[in-house]
């Protein structure tokens, strides 16, 4: 009771309020912006909030870090262009929404889906903090790969029919993932002398070339006229909407939470997943999968906020990050001399402080998602020779953006002209960023598996209850296939 | 006598040489693994690569039977838009600012490729840079070339 009302009391703060509200309003606007992904961002702000005291700086970057998540959807509906990697799944059927001239539904929809799962990650957070790290914490290598396993399964969620081609384009993929020095072998692999591609393939390079630069040329080469966008009067989806998926928004957020929680994987990971558990268990869509339905955006969009609060569990009661960007908030705790381990015991006070940020950020994501949604439409207004360009532009500067290099300009419009052959030939693009995603976790624990395996194979790690699930897991898989093809 | 209708040779094509740098992957995996004895580098390259092959086959196998596709637009503006972007700005990059380049790209992608209206061509072009620069170096302090 004391400490929710200290929450209560730290939430009209002004030195939590205001800097809470500048956060979620850059991250909302920075998020959206291809290239420029929430890491960056929560580096740059934790570099220029070094000489800040603890609460505004904290609460800055909480405001950012929940603004972000949700500012990656906004391109990804309109533009096809994920401005984060969480956002991929969202463009699965955010994009075919605008399409058909639903972007603004989509969006509003995409942030009230954000709000719910932010706050049920902050509930998690609060209540189950200690449960969850605990469970978390027994994950075992074998574990991490079984999850890549089932992530990789995601191949035929997102192939849209085209199985054979989704399963080719998450091995090529899978195999462009392999290409530079990685962190277990001192070996260049099929870099071919290139030095440029010692650090290998950037999967923020290849998203922003298969998805963004990929659809502009795609767009280009057909002449299909532009689709008159329908921005509806009323600022909030019907309460009905919301009310009727309210299944599916709880299912999201617990993978969300749950996936968040587990170190190394995101609210990438989670998108992906809440997405395909959505495929799986939703049966009465009025709309197909990948061609619109209003399911496929509320799971991703769901989990992927949810995945915040699961991600700061482990950071704030094991001392272990939850994703890319808990870790800079780590490194940024670490700065201001906070010992990090079991931060909910040890600093209550600064837990409270993240908590309050949290809750301050998901009602100005409220607040900033439903505004400025009708000038966002109005970019798909510009005529299709003006606006392609532009996208390609953008495109070159968010993939400069990355690491600062012009080869990563090359690399993007590589992988901007693959993305385009693949979409003309109907090839889903989905899954080669998929693969390159998966490769890490993959690669990572499969090796420590067979390290630790005493019969010194991947096989023998492998308990009989895994292997069952495996197996189980690919045939439900292979039948779902089956009946979309029927 | 049945004719079994056929996929555009674009499709061939790109399907077939799916399978030929599945191949080359296969190949530089088996090297890399004999190169690396020991170290486990070229394993997973190795398994997924294999991977690769298999699904090239049967993806070659699926676009020589099925049935052909609509006609899909013209290829002539993206390949122009591509040597433009490629071959020319990405270049241009190496040594001219971007605040050069940029302009330079949506001007002629914009009037000369796409024939927009010059006047129109001309406010995206300047716009989009500057807006690209408050944003990205002023606002953001991005480095940009």
């Amino acid at each position: 009771m004391q400490d929710l009302i200290s929450v209560l009391q730290l939430l009209i703060r002004p030195e939590v309020l205001f800097p809470a509200a500048l956060g979620t309003f850059l991250g909302v606007y920075i998020g959206a912006i291809p290239g420029l992904s929430g890491t960056m961002a929560v580096s740059l702000l934790v570099s220029l909030t070094y000489t800040w005291s603890e609460m505004p700086a904290i609460a800055l970057i909480m405001g950012v870090f929940v603004g972000v998540v949700y500012g990656g959807s906004r391109s990804a509906i309109l533009l096809n262009i994920p401005g984060a990697p969480a956002a991929v799944a969202t463009g699965f059927d955010g994009y075919p929404l605008a399409q058909k001239g639903k972007a603004a539904e989509a969006m509003w929809l995409a942030c009230i889906q954000s709000f719910i799962g932010t706050i049920l990650g902050i509930l998690a957070l609060a209540f189950l903090t200690p449960q969850i790290a605990k469970v978390s914490s027994l994950f075992r290598s074998v574990d991490y790969l079984l999850l890549g396993v089932l992530a990789l399964l995601l191949v035929g969620s997102v192939s849209r029919g085209h199985m054979t081609k989704g399963l080719l384009g998450a091995a090529i993929g899978l195999f462009l993932g392999c290409v530079g020095n990685t962190s277990q072998f001192s070996v260049n692999r099929f870099t071919f002398g290139v030095r440029y591609l010692d650090g290998g393939i950037g999967f923020i390079v290849a998203m922003i070339g298969l998805f963004g630069a990929g659809e502009a040329l795609y767009q280009l080469s057909i002449d299909a006229p532009a689709v008159e966008q329908n921005v509806p009067k009323r600022i909030v989806p019907p309460i009905r909407t919301v009310w009727k998926h309210l299944p599916l928004m709880l299912l999201s957020s617990v993978l969300g939470i749950f996936v968040g929680a587990l170190p190394g994987a995101g609210g990438d990971m989670a998108a992906l997943l809440g997405y395909d558990a959505a495929k799986r268990t939703v049966r009465k869509n009025e709309v197909p999968f990948g061609q619109g339905a209003i399911e496929g955006l509320i799971a991703p969009e769901t989990a992927n906020n949810a995945a915040i609060g699961g991600a700061l569990i482990p950071m704030l009661s094991l001392g272990v990050p939850g994703d890319a960007i808990t870790a800079v908030l780590l490194g940024a705790l670490s700065m201001r001399g906070v010992s990090h381990l079991s931060l909910q015991n040890a600093r209550p006070d600064l837990f409270l402080l993240i908590l309050a940020a949290l809750i301050l950020a998901a009602l100005f994501l409220l607040l900033f998602g439903l505004t400025g949604i009708r000038l966002f439409v109005r970019v798909l207004r510009i005529p299709k020779g003006l606006l392609m360009p532009i996208i390609l532009v953008l495109c070159m500067v968010g993939a400069y953006a990355v690491n600062a290099n012009v080869y990563d300009v090359l690399l993007m419009t590589g992988f901007g002209f693959l993305g385009f052959v693949m979409k003309r030939f109907d090839y889903p693009v989905a899954p080669v960023v998929l693969g390159l995603i998966l490769r890490n976790l993959l690669e990572t624990n499969a090796i420590r598996v067979v390290l630790l395996s005493t019969s010194g194979s991947v096989f023998g790690a492998l308990t009989p209850f895994l292997a069952a699930l495996l197996v189980l897991s690919v045939v439900l898989g292979r039948i779902r296939s089956r009946k979309e093809h029927v | 006598m049945t004719v079994k209708p056929n996929n555009s040779i674009g499709e061939r094509i790109f399907a077939l040489l799916l399978l030929a740098a599945g191949v080359s992957a296969c190949a530089a995996s088996v090297v890399l693994q004999l190169r690396t004895d020991g170290a486990n580098a070229g394993t997973f390259p190795l398994i997924v690569s294999v991977l690769f092959v298999l699904f090239a086959v049967l993806n070659t196998i699926f676009v020589f039977r099925s049935a052909p596709h609509a006609p899909r637009g013209s290829l002539s503006t993206v390949l122009l838009i591509m040597l433009l972007l490629c071959g020319v700005c990405a270049s241009l990059l190496l040594h001219v600012p971007l605040w050069i380049v940029c302009p330079v790209f949506l001007f002629f992608a914009c009037f000369v490729i796409l024939r927009q209206r010059l006047l129109a061509s001309l406010i995206t072009a300047f716009v989009t840079t500057g807006a690209i620069y408050l944003v990205f170096a002023v606002l953001l302090r991005v480095p940009l070339p």
